[in-house]
């Protein structure tokens, strides 16, 4: 509660839901958190090369994308690098229960067909890299 | 609305703060600030995490990273490789002790993955001084549901189908002592939570406090209002100054949204809350002494009947519950009685917090469904015994309880098998023992500690205690015969029978318990004159032996008591008349010389 504010006192169950909604959205990132597992994660390699080639534009990109799109079981994470620094800005999708999938050399549009045709319709899509065993497992 | 695309979770239970956690946070705001991502990632401190082992805790979401014993100048390597470019920080994860693998996320920590977290929900998650994500967590809503669409019974019955009993220690069923406390009629009636911690080695009940207090705020309305009180009383130990301030913090929090207070959520339904410090003895956590001591007067037991459900605080019926019963209520009325009963055992239903003390790697607050052996507790979750030596007993219950040894790791904790196996739950410390710790002096150490907290108002306690403890140190001196053993039994039998309060009828329990499982260690105190452990002073003599002893005169320099003669390259002596049994010089000899027997 911000300091100074007086709280009108809540006078229904309905109008708790309705402040549990609000206030939800504030944990949301740490409830992801708790069923990871369960997610849609996205992972950003961000190591020195990848922020050079620009992998903060496409996390911020992915993370916008996500609230617009009111995907709510997408994780967007960052990580170390690949390794595989020819392809960088680089990432990997997980779907749940699925192995990890590359994507190099991501650009802004790039992203976009990521979420829309890979993630939400389930679609293989171009630029999906075969080098997944290149990169050391627990960078993935 | 905020805009966070991180969390930091900094640990802020008392273990963690004492070691800096408050710098900790200070840095790493400042930290993010520098980087111009103070508004990427939010900081919070929240209550504990349960693995104050590793203390102080900082955790990222949503990746569950798990930094480990963080210092304040560590902020800016986490903030700078962690946040800006997703590179963690290796040396801060937890190294798991018997695959020395760093472990990255949090879930696959053993000491997580054998974990059940129903009272714990909300410790280490959310931050306990902000009520707006207690309510994000669907709190109070099992309050709303209450009183606007159940009857009072309805709640009992809720209450009494989930199985839960008591965690304070006795383990009667809450809902039954609900339904007995609605009974009476009265112009006032109380709620009391019994935020009286005074077992050694526990802190389950500080750590909810701290990590989670509107969850009791809650449940103690929800009672309120099932039992018709109107009124509701934290008694809490001034020595959680802690606990207290955020627990004041979410009294005004919750009066404030009305969720305390008069006609809650637009009904008629009225309830107050407010807090009543103790100050520190055991015996005011049995509950007659503690509404004495409430009421202003001595903290002294009663005979009971009458219960307090009937003539309690002032004369008036009170419903007495402890702070991890309560801490389980809101999630019952929420998910049902059947979705609590299907957790833990037949007889005791869903999950119990325990504090893991002692001699063990991972000290800390845990919570498994009933039902785990106490094997699983200690080397799965608990990580073993500390520098590889072998497990000898753990104490459940605290002073009241009794050791249980290596034959009964395979045995279900429940309140029941406890009480079979000469222990019992209590309110759930479980004090770890290695091969080093002698068994007649840790009955002593409870028996000091019970002998002084006994209020002295009946007997068998008073006086009884106090021969028992002048028994013991007979025995770990060395004077005590086959007699004082035997005496040393009777007289806890006595005391256990005649005893007024729980206090007085338990304090036997460690005596009896070890009595029963190390016959042979006592023996050879009284007999042999020996203690096996070598933990008795009076009962150890350190020498050197001649054949190994290089003369090096590293022991002569350590004796602080000046009792070793000896010159370089000749044969050292001890003078057993000086010595004073601290055994720095064992520890310092390099040639294994010098033993202690």
């Amino acid at each position: 509660m911000k300091e100074g504010k007086t709280m009108e006192r809540i006078q229904s169950k309905e109008a708790l839901l309705k402040l549990r909604d609000t206030f939800k959205e504030n944990l949301r990132v740490r409830e992801q958190g708790e069923q990871i597992e369960k997610l849609i994660t996205i992972k950003v390699f961000m190591g020195s090369s990848g922020y050079k080639s620009g992998a903060k534009e496409i996390l911020n990109h992915f993370y916008e994308r996500a609230k617009e799109r009111k995907i709510e079981d997408l994780v967007v994470l960052q990580a170390d690098s690949s390794g595989l620094i020819a392809f960088e800005p680089m990432i990997g999708v997980t779907l749940p229960g699925k192995k990890t999938v590359l994507f190099g050399k991501v650009d802004l549009k790039k992203a976009d067909e990521i979420i829309d045709e890979y993630i939400l319709k389930g679609k293989q899509i171009d630029g999906i890299l075969s080098l997944t065993s290149s990169v050391a497992p627990d960078r993935l | 609305m905020q805009n966070y695309k991180m969390h930091m979770l900094v640990c802020g239970g008392t273990g963690c703060k004492s070691a800096e956690a408050d710098q900790i946070l200070v840095q790493l705001k400042k930290s993010l600030e520098d980087c111009d991502l103070s508004k990427d990632v939010q900081v919070i401190q929240t209550g504990c995490f349960g693995f104050c082992e590793k203390g102080p805790i900082v955790k990222i979401l949503p990746d569950n990273t798990f930094y480990t014993q963080v210092k304040p100048s560590d902020a800016d390597e986490i903030v700078k490789n962690h946040i800006m470019y997703g590179r963690k920080v290796h040396r801060l994860l937890y190294q798991d002790q018997t695959t020395k693998e760093f472990i990255e996320d949090s879930k696959h920590m053993d000491f997580y993955k054998k974990q059940k977290r129903v009272a714990l929900r909300n410790c280490g998650f959310i931050n306990p001084e902000n009520i707006e994500e207690y309510i994000a967590r669907e709190g109070y809503l099992a309050l709303a549901e209450c009183i606007t669409n159940k009857t009072k019974s309805e709640v009992i019955k809720i209450v009494k189908d989930s199985g839960l009993r008591g965690r304070g220690g006795a383990g009667f069923s809450t809902g039954l002592k609900w339904e007995i406390g609605s009974r009476y009629d009265a112009d006032q009636k109380y709620v009391v939570c019994n935020a009286d911690e005074g077992d050694p080695g526990a802190f389950m009940d500080r750590s909810i406090l701290e990590g989670d207090p509107h969850a009791i705020l809650e449940a103690m309305a929800i009672c309120g209002y099932a039992t018709n009180a109107s009124e509701g009383r934290v008694y809490i130990r001034a020595e959680y100054p802690l606990a207290i301030k955020r627990l004041e913090k979410a009294v005004k929090d919750a009066k404030e949204y009305g969720f305390l207070g008069k006609n809650i959520l637009g009904t008629e339904f009225s309830f107050e809350v407010s807090l009543t410090f103790g100050a520190g003895a055991f015996v005011c956590g049995e509950e007659t002494a503690l509404l004495r001591s409430m009421e202003g007067g001595r903290g002294e037991p009663t005979t009971k009947p009458p219960f307090p459900s009937e003539h309690g605080l002032f004369g008036k019926p009170t419903t007495i519950n402890n702070v991890e019963t309560l801490a389980n209520i809101p999630v019952i009325i929420r998910e049902g009685a059947a979705w609590y009963h299907s957790m833990g055992t037949e007889k005791s239903a869903g999950t119990k917090v325990f504090a893991l003390a002692g001699k063990i790697n991972n000290v800390g607050l845990i919570e498994v469904p009933m039902g785990t052996t106490l094997g699983e507790v200690i080397f799965d979750i608990g990580g073993g015994i500390k520098n590889g030596k072998k497990f000898k007993a753990v104490q459940t219950g605290g002073p009241s309880g009794g050791c249980l040894t290596e034959k009964d790791l395979d045995t279900p904790i429940d309140f029941d098998n406890l009480i079979a196996k000469g222990s019992m739950m209590g309110s759930g410390g479980m004090i770890v023992m290695d091969e080093d710790s002698c068994m007649p002096a840790v009955a002593k150490f409870y028996l000091q500690f019970t002998q002084e907290e006994s209020c002295g108002k009946c007997t068998p306690c008073r006086i009884g205690t106090t021969r028992l403890l002048e028994l013991l140190e007979l025995i770990c001196n060395g004077e005590g015969t086959m007699e004082s053993l035997e005496e040393l039994k009777r007289l806890s039998l006595v005391i256990k029978d005649t005893a007024l309060c729980g206090l007085g009828q338990t304090a036997p329990n460690p005596v009896l318990s070890t009595l029963n499982a190390f016959w042979d260690e006592y023996v050879a105190h009284v007999v042999d004159k020996k203690c096996p452990s070598g933990v008795c002073t009076k009962l150890l003599d350190y020498t050197i032996h001649a054949d190994k002893c290089k003369g090096c005169t590293m022991c002569f320099r350590v004796c602080p008591a000046g009792a070793i003669t000896g010159k370089v390259k000749e044969v050292h002596f001890i003078d057993v008349t000086k010595c004073i049994k601290c055994g720095a010089c064992m520890d310092t000899c390099k040639f294994d010389a010098i033993t202690r027997g």
